[in-house]
């Protein structure tokens, strides 16, 4: 993988995350589509193992990073870990049920981002859950908190359909390695 | 020879288990995390994010009254309308306040003011969960911690700064659930003018929380003073736990008067007349102090 374009496509997909999200929320409630996790899942099922790693814990590092939590201090804090584990768990459950899935499919990426986004959400919100046991952030019912974004999830995979297709087209800039390497050929 | 450089698999494990230390840990052992890195990623970020902004706005505006931003001589009456309501009713605030300042210092108690400037700031992103916005002012720009945004062109409230970048800045939304103080003490404007400070002092009040559907909710207004509201009456800020910038801006107009399940009091609803998370640009009152200020571009 071209890591350069990688950072390129990865300071875009942030920027559409961070200012485009709060338009396709659905309605008042917080149900969003994420375009990061799109890409963790792309990259996942493309690039090869370590890099894909790498990956995933750079960009959900930089979710993390970017969130922010209240606190009951009338501050916000950022929690750096809960998103890096999460999209590293997804990005590990996609290189193993990749093999098995047609990878040029859009259908497959879809479903790879609700399963693997259901997987990351429920850690993230087990994280921050047991951390507002004994610490001042402030979360809402875990219960709830986790319903919005299994939601979340549901609706990344609805927007994996139009991201993926496009991230599929850029697919060759990246360089990954089953794009670049020549498949065996009788002459 | 052995090798010196660690494995893949022996880094990925250190840094799973330094991620797992940093979401556990407390805030007060974490906190220089987001002081140091979140800066200079927004800054990275929000020339990207600024433009997305912008384009989310067009898609989903979030203002529910016409703009007064518009250049006909109808908006600029409304403008001009509305900025003497504001400050009139301040005014009158600011009598009682100063009735009571008299009280106060007859006791003994200092007293002090806070001037504050205004600065434009453009929206740069918004984060759902956390019922924040960010903004590209920050601490080069004079931006502090407890600074006002209100919404451009209008007295509606917007939320408080909470988080101060080097380049941008965080607002807590009103309509948040987590804001913190949770409660929002405000004022039932009436339909006609009100006459002096004791005739503001008499209107009926209520104390506000964010609801889970961006309105703001009172759970307990008794009876008589529900009786004084309509559907549809302005409510305005009048919180002393609040800058004094924020006095008397506005929180919204009253949407539904609710009966509850105790029959002595009622549920009152209230919306911002403008959706604070999709708002384009925000106007910041930034209180005065010993820092320099940079000019806005």
């Amino acid at each position: 993988m071209r890591w350069t374009v990688f950072t390129i496509a990865a300071w875009i997909t942030l920027g559409l995350e961070w200012g485009l999200r709060d338009a396709l929320q659905l309605g008042d409630v917080r149900i969003a589509p994420s375009f990061v996790f799109v890409l963790v899942v792309f990259i996942s099922l493309w690039a090869r193992q370590t890099a894909a790693m790498g990956a995933c814990l750079i960009l959900g590092a930089v979710v993390d990073l970017l969130g922010q939590l209240p606190t009951s201090d009338g501050t916000d804090v950022v929690v750096l870990g809960p998103h890096a584990l999460g999209y590293l768990l997804a990005g590990y459950t996609v290189l193993t049920l990749r093999a098995l899935m047609f990878r040029r499919n859009i259908i497959s990426l879809a479903f790879l981002v609700l399963l693997t986004g259901v997987l990351a959400q429920i850690l993230v919100t087990f994280l921050l859950g047991v951390r507002t046991v004994y610490d001042n952030v402030l979360f809402d019912q875990p219960l709830v908190e986790l319903g919005q974004r299994l939601g979340s999830a549901l609706y990344s995979a609805v927007l994996a359909i139009p991201f993926g297709a496009a991230l599929n087209v850029i697919r060759p800039i990246f360089g990954f390695e089953a794009d670049t390497r020549r498949g065996f050929r009788i002459q | 020879m052995p090798r010196r450089t660690p494995s893949a698999r022996l880094l990925l494990s250190a840094t799973v288990l330094a991620l797992v230390a940093t979401s556990l840990l407390p805030t007060s052992v974490t906190r220089w995390i987001g002081e140091w890195f979140r800066g200079p990623l927004m800054t990275i970020i929000a020339p990207i994010s600024g433009p997305m902004s912008g384009l989310s706005t067009w898609l989903r505006p979030g203002e529910r009254l016409p703009s007064r931003d518009a250049d006909t001589p109808q908006a600029e009456l409304i403008r001009q309308r509305d900025d003497a309501e504001l400050r009139y009713l301040r005014v009158l605030d600011r009598v009682q306040e100063l009735e009571a300042l008299v009280r106060d210092l007859q006791r003994g108690v200092l007293y002090t003011e806070t001037p504050f400037v205004r600065r434009e700031a453009r929206r740069v992103g918004s984060n759902i969960a956390g019922g924040t916005m960010d903004i590209d002012r920050g601490k080069r720009h004079g931006v502090r911690e407890g600074s006002i945004a209100i919404a451009r062109g209008s007295d509606q409230l917007v939320g408080i700064v909470t988080r101060v970048e080097p380049m941008t800045s965080t607002i807590h939304l009103i309509t948040d659930i987590r804001l913190e103080p949770p409660l929002l003490d405000g004022v039932v404007m009436s339909e006609g003018r009100i006459e002096d400070a004791a005739a503001l002092a008499d209107l009926p009040q209520l104390q506000l929380e964010p609801g889970r559907d961006g309105l703001l909710v009172s759970e307990s207004v008794g009876v008589n003073a529900a009786e004084r509201m309509v559907v549809g009456r302005q409510v305005r800020l009048m919180d002393d736990s609040w800058p004094s910038t924020a006095r008397m801006l506005v929180l919204g107009r009253i949407v539904r008067i609710e009966e509850t399940e105790e029959p002595l009091f009622k549920r009152v609803l209230v919306q911002p007349e403008i959706e604070p998370a999709r708002l384009r640009s925000v106007i910041l009152a930034i209180p005065e102090g010993d820092d320099q200020v940079e000019a806005a571009p």
